[in-house]
């Protein structure tokens, strides 16, 4: 058993050291299954005391999108023109918000709701973290449903580009896990953190063009670049309609932020844990 | 033993705060210096203290070390630091091997999903894979003793069926250290003991360290021991003494909790202790223990029944001496003093609280009454699971 040696003694590894690194994707690589328990925990027992169970994924999802497409027909606020059908449009990009906005979420509180299981079993905590997602990525193939009957039901055909849109949903995630990595930590200790974070996420749906097409007029239209969502989820509705990429740039750099962010985040949760687990 | 080397502390220290805001603030800043990569201070800060102060211990395979000491003595934050849960803040800990902890039974139990459910998470949560599981998965059923339970959300669980399959799982994990604090103190006794024999069968492969209040389990279990006070090593050495150390610490601090009662007709003013003439609280199993009590009475009381009650430490009472149902007492007027010997003290190893009692004889009205007026510290290297103990011969018959 000797080649499985620990030394447990004051931290004193640079943010950038490479062994801390590699010992850090070992731990990740060997937490698979851990992740993927966590998860099946989580989602299976979601819905089990439930009757309408996996309508309460789209439920919420449908109706919002219900009366803000009965607004628009009816002129109460102008809508402009979306490449996509309306419809199409908003449902597509309240799921993807959803994906980022519930993961952000239930980052933030998975260290609080493990309770004890943080101070008292030594495990790699990332996969507390990086299992909440489960849920919430669930939820998104599911919400996929309504968008496919919409589809259906306006002939809408999208593009071949739909193809790209899981690399940027990849980077949509490690977006929001890398934020999650901080807030979780820093939730430990100042438990506001899980609220400020869902109310924040609730003013973000508005600052991103989601139940709105992307504004094209200053200064609205600086909504599609300065929230950092923006890109990733206007890339996505381009590829579904099948249109050029009308900010590359802006793209290249939040998939870039998105990675950074992550990796940030991964590297601050493993320095700061035992720290916060002390004091928790 | 000449095992090899499985858990080596070098001087461990690990500093706590005493108060919540500054344990915060000290955290920011320690959390910005890690972060910087920049070796911290080790000096003490205003209101910290050394949780664990200066500790070093080396167990190898096959071995199993007791850490013993009073609430807050460092015992769960050793062993949080040996189980990697936070580092130490001077020194160093090595451990070689996989490490099992029993110190939360059922670690990540959901309550709606089944046992069988639960078996696989908990079990990846320990670090088990999920084939070593499905191996595994039988034998782990039956050490819980669940049967037909097993696919019951554990939310129905009664709490023996929690925490044996808790246990079951954990015992599974084949560990080459065992950190186990003080787990063993529920589950019914059929439960407990085949945890014991469970625990006796890993010792042989693991190293163990083992916490626990029950020094009856300590002495059962462990080769040695540590005696920790205020986070560091009064002791260290073979179990017994480790044990006799803790008691003599413990006798002494609990000695306040004396109380009195009655109704003045006597007063107890005293009580001591001999052995061939030594007046002291330690003395050992099989003694013949002289006990005086000293006592005052405004008016003389013609006839008392005099009783010396002892007490374990979790308040049950184990032995009386009484002149009840005997002749009793008269009590003059003034100071007297009254004695008598308990023959081969039959009390095994353990701290005891004495109570002193004079009463009428048919016992309704307390003349006198001092509760914890002394307590006392047994040695003997027996131990056993009733706190008296009579040596007997046995004769065919």
């Amino acid at each position: 058993m000797s080649q499985n040696i620990k030394t447990y003694s004051p931290a004193n590894s640079s943010f950038l050291d490479g062994r801390a690194w590699r010992r850090m994707v070992a731990d990740l690589w060997g937490s698979r299954e851990l992740i993927r328990s966590l998860a099946y925990r989580d989602y299976s027992v979601r819905y089990r005391q439930s009757v309408l169970g996996y309508v309460w994924a789209v439920a919420p999802q449908v109706i919002t999108v219900g009366i803000f497409a009965f607004l628009a027909r009816y002129r109460v606020f102008d809508m402009g023109q979306p490449t996509l059908p309306y419809l199409v449009h908003a449902l597509w990009s309240i799921s993807v918000w959803q994906l980022f906005s519930v993961s952000l979420v239930n980052c933030t509180n998975s260290l609080v709701t493990a309770g004890s299981l943080v101070t008292k079993i030594n495990f790699p905590k990332e996969s507390l973290v990086i299992a909440s997602t489960g849920k919430a990525l669930i939820d998104f193939l599911i919400r996929l449903v309504p968008v496919f009957i919409v589809m259906l039901w306006t002939g809408f055909v999208p593009s071949a580009a739909v193809l790209y849109i899981p690399f940027i949903l990849v980077l949509v995630m490690l977006f929001a896990i890398g934020i999650g990595f901080v807030l979780a930590v820093v939730n430990l200790v100042i438990r506001d953190m899980g609220n400020m974070v869902s109310m924040v996420m609730t003013f973000g749906m508005f600052l991103s063009p989601i139940l709105y097409p992307p504004p094209v007029t200053a200064p609205f239209s600086l909504v599609n670049v300065l929230n950092p969502f923006s890109p990733l989820l206007i890339a996505t509705q381009e590829m579904l309609a099948g249109a050029p990429q009308s900010q590359p740039v802006a793209l290249a750099l939040t998939a870039l932020l998105s990675v950074v962010v992550f990796a940030v985040g991964w590297r601050v949760f493993c320095i700061t844990m035992p720290r916060v687990a002390e004091r928790a | 033993m000449d095992g090899e080397v499985l858990i080596e502390l070098e001087h461990v220290r690990k500093k706590y705060c005493r108060s919540l805001r500054k344990s915060m603030l000290y955290g920011v800043h320690d959390i910005y210096s890690d972060l910087l990569g920049r070796p911290l201070d080790p000096a003490l800060r205003a209101d910290e203290f050394y949780a664990t102060d200066d500790v070093s211990l080396t167990v190898r395979r096959g071995e199993c070390v007791g850490l013993i000491g009073s609430n807050g003595a460092g015992k769960s934050t050793l062993l949080k630091m040996i189980n990697g849960i936070f580092m130490p803040d001077e020194g160093r800990i090595t451990v070689r091997g996989k490490v099992g902890a029993l110190i939360e039974v059922g670690a990540g139990f959901h309550p709606l999903l089944s046992g069988r459910e639960n078996i696989y998470i908990s079990a990846s949560v320990l670090g088990m894979s999920r084939r070593e599981v499905d191996r595994k998965l039988e034998s782990i059923i039956a050490f819980a003793e669940l049967g037909e339970f097993i696919d019951m959300p554990i939310k129905n669980y009664s709490s023996g069926m929690y925490v044996r399959l808790g246990f079951a799982v954990a015992a599974h994990l084949e560990p080459d250290i065992l950190v186990i604090d003080e787990v063993l103190a529920v589950g019914d006794m059929a439960f407990r003991s085949k945890c014991y024999r469970e625990i006796d069968r890993l010792r042989k492969k693991c190293a163990i360290i083992f916490v626990s209040h029950s020094m009856q389990q300590v002495s059962r279990v462990c080769d040695r021991a540590l005696f920790l006070e205020h986070g560091r090593v009064v002791y260290a050495g073979d179990t017994a003494t480790a044990i006799h150390r803790l008691n003599e610490s413990t006798a002494r601090r609990v000695g306040d909790g004396r109380e009195d009662a009655g109704t003045g007709a006597v007063s107890i003013e005293g009580i001591r202790l001999e052995v061939d003439g030594q007046a002291g609280t330690t003395v050992r199993h099989g003694d013949d223990v002289t006990v005086t009590v000293s006592l005052r009475a405004p008016e003389p009381v013609a006839d008392a029944v005099i009783n010396i009650a002892f007490y374990t430490t979790d308040e049950s009472l184990v032995m009386q001496c009484t002149n009840q149902c005997l002749p009793g007492n008269s009590i003059p007027a003034g100071d007297s003093t009254f004695s008598t010997v308990i023959p081969a003290l039959p009390l095994v190893s353990g701290i005891y609280h004495l109570t002193a009692l004079v009463q009428s004889p048919d016992l309704l009205v307390p003349y006198a009454w001092t509760k914890k007026i002394l307590s006392i510290v047994v040695e003997s290297e027996i131990t056993s699971n009733a706190p008296v103990r009579l040596p007997v011969q046995w004769a065919a018959q």
